[in-house]
């Protein structure tokens, strides 16, 4: 990866700010979903495999990964991961190629394809790391799609409902469905039935909105434009990269918009 | 948005998408072969073209056509830069009894950079595309043709290849002012007397 370690460096620290959220207590400030956005949890296990360093977060992932097993939506996994250039999918395989990893829950494992089987000692690290997570009510009270989750069950019915507290979201159905990796059918039929119970209106906007939210601060355009910076920065032409920074979109992607220097082209 | 391409804007513009591809998709090679003007230009038949034809792949993969879009952008190109329109043309006139051996035929190569490389089709072949492609009232390929300087042989070959595609009368006039044009007398080649 060419990235520039200044860069490298503040995206593990945003990184770890979102787990924060999530409940992992690393010493960093949280994101304030309030504030800067929606966190979609498996976009954001997806930036961290691509910057993952061995640090805490070894220990620390999959302690949370086993804890927090049933509000994690694999199939969006499995196709953010499916869906990741080969080359990307080696940095994350090398990531996950761990020990610890191993510990983590089959579901989990088998999206990537991982064999490894911890030892005894592994074991009883994550399970030390695991006593020190937020409890799921302090991770309710942070993340909302984690939240909506625990309401409506861990699918997109309950993403979709987490993105619909978006202010002025105005979001086609294909829009929607990739931004939550989902067939553009599944996100039809609830926005159907969401519209049926005067929960969306025409626009797919939610009915009588209170308390919205800013924004996505990391989700799957995260990820695509994560990709995009790493591969710009390994171009040697200029205009190369010119071009390849211009095609990132903030929309949804608070995370690069703060990640990037102002310098940078696009940003 | 520059419209014509020398040898060196040709080399130069390959070379940005043989980065891109290296950059992207670095498991994967790739090999075109080009045809037309752009293979003229790359022989040094001819100053400036303005597109890359393609007679393989006769379908560009998903990651050769992302690649052309983004050099495209990156270096204000017209989006079809890169283009198989002659491979698509061939592939809808294909005559029946296929390509002759003489379309395998090529005239060099050269390796852009690891993971991307070029064939110049052959002279005869490209002679015969060129033919293909001319009409009286556009000149284009007629002084491409000029420029080649092909010998009585190549233009006789070429025009049983035209034939062997389309015999039409339109198209045989075509060929009779065409080849007049550069020097040549189609009913010589077709045995035909009537003027």
């Amino acid at each position: 990866m060419n990235l520039p370690e200044t860069i490298k460096d503040r995206a593990r620290f945003m990184i770890r700010c979102a787990w924060v959220t999530m409940g992992i207590p690393f010493d960093v400030p949280m994101v304030n979903e309030k504030r800067e956005g929606i966190i979609d949890v498996e976009a954001l296990f997806m930036a961290t495999f691509l910057f993952m360093e061995q640090d805490r977060m070894v220990t620390d992932l999959p302690a949370w990964i086993i804890r927090f097993k049933d509000i994690i939506n694999h199939q969006k996994l499995k196709t953010m991961f499916k869906s990741c250039p080969e080359k990307h999918k080696r940095t994350i395989f090398k990531s996950l190629n761990h020990d610890h990893f191993g510990a983590a829950p089959e579901t989990f494992k088998r999206i990537f394809g991982l064999k490894n089987l911890p030892s005894k000692e592994i074991i009883q690290t994550i399970e030390r790391r695991s006593s020190k997570l937020n409890s799921l009510n302090h991770v309710a009270q942070t993340s909302i799609m984690l939240k909506n989750r625990m309401l409506y069950g861990t699918g997109f019915r309950a993403d979709l409902i987490s993105v619909s507290q978006i202010k002025n979201t105005m979001m086609s159905g294909k829009q929607l469905a990739a931004l939550l990796c989902t067939a553009d059918s599944t996100i039809s039929r609830i926005i159907n039935d969401l519209r049926s119970c005067k929960f969306l209106d025409k626009d797919n906007a939610r009915v009588k909105l209170r308390d919205p939210y800013p924004g996505m601060f990391l989700s799957t355009q995260t990820v695509l434009n994560l990709y995009e910076i790493i591969d710009a920065e390994e171009f040697r032409s200029e205009e190369l990269k010119k071009e390849a920074y211009e095609n990132i979109s903030f929309k949804n992607d608070r995370f690069c918009m703060q990640l990037l220097p102002s310098s940078t082209p696009g940003s | 948005m520059p419209t014509d391409l020398n040898k060196t804007q040709i080399l130069e513009n390959l070379e940005v998408l043989s980065e891109w591809l290296s950059v992207k998709y670095p498991d994967d090679t790739f090999e075109l072969v080009v045809v037309g003007g752009a293979a003229m230009a790359l022989d040094e038949f001819k100053d400036q073209t303005r597109d890359i034809d393609l007679l393989l792949p006769e379908i560009l993969p998903a990651a050769l056509k992302e690649g052309i879009a983004h050099v495209s952008r990156a270096k204000r190109l017209p989006p079809e830069w890169i283009n198989t329109n002659a491979a698509n043309i061939l592939k809808k006139l294909k005559p029946t009894k296929g390509l002759p051996e003489y379309f395998n035929e090529i005239s060099r190569m050269i390796d852009i950079g690891d993971n991307l490389k070029i064939t110049l089709i052959g002279r005869q072949a490209l002679i015969g595309m060129k033919l293909l492609a001319s009409t009286p009232s556009y000149t284009k390929h007629t002084d491409d043709i000029r420029s080649l300087n092909p010998r009585k042989e190549e233009i006789e070959e070429a025009v049983r290849f035209v034939l062997s595609i389309d015999n039409d009368e339109l198209r045989k006039e075509d060929l009779r002012i065409v080849l007049k044009a550069i020097g040549f007398d189609f009913d010589e080649f077709t045995g035909n007397d009537k003027r």
